[in-house]
């Protein structure tokens, strides 16, 4: 199969398919367990909850002390991911595409910058989950996956647009596809925090600010 | 042209001067997107060089590519060559027909064994045993194998030739085919293009007339004298694309002012062929220049590569429609899914009961 | 009505800088021709212009003193730029459509000089004409 055939099924039927495993798989993940419902609190209410909910999402997007290091890096690489997926112009096109709706994009030479220091913040990462003993003994096949699948479409992407990996047909090809098993992993692994990390801090905050607790 | 004279002795022949040898050379280089300065080692050739035969068949074609060939510079070049060449059959070109092209055929074949060029435009129809284009009772699949047997090299004309082209796009009724899934033994190029950039064609049977052999292709065995480069590569409105200024509309203010087209669906970047710098009509423009994005019609199954004017970041599908059966779809089994953990969860609390010192004791 | 020419269409205003690359490798052409004695020509066919780079370059290297028609297969002109030591070739067919053009960077260009083989040929052609002339004298 040549580098222009790879892409077209790249773009085509292979990325219809990983947009409704993506899209079927994540919303029967949130369902299953919104559906799941809880056991009904019968004390008496002593805070409230929703307002502890809500408040519980911000104050958990701030690390204790003693974790900056790891926020500051795993701040830079999903802000630097979210930039360089929604502010790329060929990226809102394809949302266009789909949903009808564009936003201005930022300057190419921006992108680029922070494509690097996501990339240099992501291998970061990795590296600390490697060297510390703790962090590896937790490690299970799934965090390494979950790493790659985020870090290849990163660096195909940047590959591609310098045209330094050789031909431009072949790594355009090679960046759908990382994208395309990105979209198909999404609801099977840790990723599906993108989504249940909002459930679960909101629920974690009302729960504990029906006891009274202050969060 | 007599067979057995150098093509530098027909020139001579012709009555061309030597500067007028020399000017066909430089010409020529040019045509074959080689150097200048290999105009000498050109006319070296030339004077080593002897008239081949050639066959052309055409198959399952528009004949674009042949009104293209013959709409190339009018004489001089393009007719020396072509004069040069010995076109021994040739469906749309040639005085005979009938039984008497067939012959023709049938003897350029015996009497040029193993030495005849064979030129292809079309894509072969396999289909129901290739019933579906048929020349003089033969099949062209027939006619192919029996013609390429014999040959030294085939040169496959057009995209349908060299991929299928317009028949092989969905849903391909005809079971069509390119001369490289049926031909495996000879050497092949492929000059694609709907159609090919008239001088290309004339570069390529330059090349293999001056020199008696394949130019150096790429692993879709195009040349790389003309194909190396995709129109990206080359564009001159590059400066937009880098710069990030686009064409929204087909005349918009970006429009007018030449931004590139890259939003309204240009594949120059996954296109390889010559057309930014060789251009068509003589050099006069080509389609990005004149306001509309390349189609990519050098590259196989442009035709069923998406639309020609959605950007290459999108789908070649649609796929806002998949997203919303894949929401309900998806809402249906989450419900579904939730439903029966639900069910599982209130029949395992049914099933709980007070567990008695006996039972305690019991348990291995 | 509405005209082709009331579309407003405007190129916009950038740096030439096609023109500028193929000037610095003129440069870099005669630097080689005045050290070394190499020739070297530049395929005009080859380079992506933008609208207006070609006319731009073309009155910007000018012509020189001499020019000069070669009738071979069609027209072919030559002339020296306002360059010395740049020359601008443009080959024609006989439907007068351009076929190729060259800038060469030379003393002179091979076109314009007078090949070993053709001399051969030339003291039978003169001797032809002072055949015909004596003749003529002959005869009157």
């Amino acid at each position: 199969m040549s580098a222009i055939e790879l892409l077209n099924w790249a773009r085509g039927p292979a990325l219809q398919v990983a947009v409704a495993i993506f899209i079927i798989g994540m919303i029967i993940r949130v369902l299953e367990v919104w559906l799941l419902g809880r056991k009904k609190d019968l004390s008496e209410a002593r805070g409230n909850a929703t307002a502890a909910g809500w408040r519980t999402i911000l104050t958990r997007s701030v690390p204790p002390p003693g974790m900056w290091s790891h926020l500051i890096v795993g701040y830079v690489f999903h802000i630097g991911f979210l930039i360089a997926l929604l502010f790329f112009v060929p990226h809102i096109l394809f949302f266009k595409d789909i949903f009808g709706i564009r936003w201005p994009g930022l300057p190419n030479g921006l992108i680029d910058a922070v494509t690097i220091i996501t990339l240099a913040a992501m291998a970061y990462t990795l590296f600390i989950r490697i060297s510390d003993p703790v962090r590896r003994m937790l490690s299970t096949f799934d965090d390494y996956f979950a790493w790659l699948v985020t870090f290849l479409p990163l660096l195909t992407g940047y590959l591609a647009f310098h045209r330094h990996a050789g031909d431009y047909t072949m790594m355009l090809a090679m960046h759908i596809m990382s994208v395309n098993l990105l979209l198909v992993a999404f609801p099977f692994t840790k990723l599906t925090h993108a989504v249940t990390l909002f459930l679960a801090r909101w629920y974690n905050g009302a729960i504990a600010g029906r006891k009274g607790v202050r969060v | 042209m007599r067979r057995d004279e150098t093509l530098a002795a027909y020139l001579q022949r012709r009555g061309i001067s030597r500067r007028g040898f020399l000017k066909f050379c430089a010409a020529t280089a040019s045509l074959m997107a080689l150097p200048p300065g290999m105009a000498p080692t050109i006319a070296e050739a030339l004077g080593k060089a002897k008239r081949p035969s050639v066959i052309w068949l055409s198959f399952q074609e528009c004949t674009g590519c042949t009104e293209s060939l013959t709409r190339s510079h009018n004489p001089t070049l393009e007719s020396l060559i072509l004069d040069a060449i010995s076109l021994d059959y040739h469906h749309t070109l040639q005085a005979a027909a009938g039984s008497a092209a067939e012959e023709a055929r049938e003897h350029a074949m015996e009497q040029f064994k193993d030495q005849y060029l064979l030129i292809v435009d079309g894509s072969i129809p396999v289909k129901h045993n290739g019933v579906y284009s048929t020349i003089a009772g033969m099949t062209n699949l027939q006619m192919l194998e029996e013609t390429a047997r014999h040959a030294a090299a085939i040169v496959a004309v057009g995209t349908c030739a060299a991929y299928g082209g317009i028949p092989h796009a969905n849903p391909n009724p005809t079971g069509a085919v390119p001369v490289t899934e049926i031909i495996k033994d000879k050497p092949i190029i492929n000059v694609p293009g709907c159609p090919p950039i008239p001088v290309v064609i004339t570069g390529v049977l330059a090349h293999y007339l001056t020199f008696g052999t394949i130019p150096e292709l790429d692993d879709l065995h195009r040349p790389l004298a003309f194909y190396g480069d995709t129109i990206h590569d080359r564009c001159y409105r590059r400066t937009f694309y880098d710069q990030g200024k686009f064409a929204k509309t087909f005349d918009d203010e970006g429009a007018r002012n030449g931004w590139c087209l890259y939003e309204l669906g240009c594949k120059g970047p996954t296109t390889h062929n010559a057309c930014a710098t060789t251009k068509w009509n003589n050099s006069t423009s080509f389609p990005i220049e004149s306001g509309h994005g390349c189609l990519g019609c050098s590259e196989p199954d442009f035709w069923d590569a998406g639309s020609f004017y959605k950007p290459l970041s999108t789908s070649t599908t649609d796929l806002s429609d998949w997203a919303v059966g894949a929401v309900v779809a998806g809402a249906a089994a989450g419900v579904a899914a939730g439903l029966y953990h639900k069910v599982k969860k209130s029949s395992a609390v049914s099933r709980h009961h007070a567990v008695t010192v006996d039972e305690l004791e019991d348990k291995p | 009505m509405n005209n082709l020419s009331d579309i407003a269409v405007s190129v916009e205003h950038r740096a030439p800088a096609q023109v500028l690359a193929v000037l610095t490798e003129i440069d870099a052409h005669l630097q080689a021709l005045a050290d070394l004695g190499t020739e070297s020509a530049i395929d005009l066919r080859s380079l992506p212009f933008f609208p207006g780079d070609y006319e731009l370059l073309k009155d910007l290297l000018g012509e020189g003193e001499l020019k000069a028609t070669l009738d071979s297969l069609g027209p072919t002109y030559i002339h020296e730029t306002r360059v010395p030591g740049v020359w601008w070739v443009t080959h024609f067919n006989e439907a007068e459509e351009k076929i190729a053009e060259f800038i060469e960077v030379t003393r002179l260009p091979a076109l314009l000089q007078t090949d070993a083989e053709s001399l051969q040929y030339a003291p039978a052609t003169l001797a032809e004409l002072i055949g015909q002339v004596k003749g003529e004298h002959d005869a009157s």
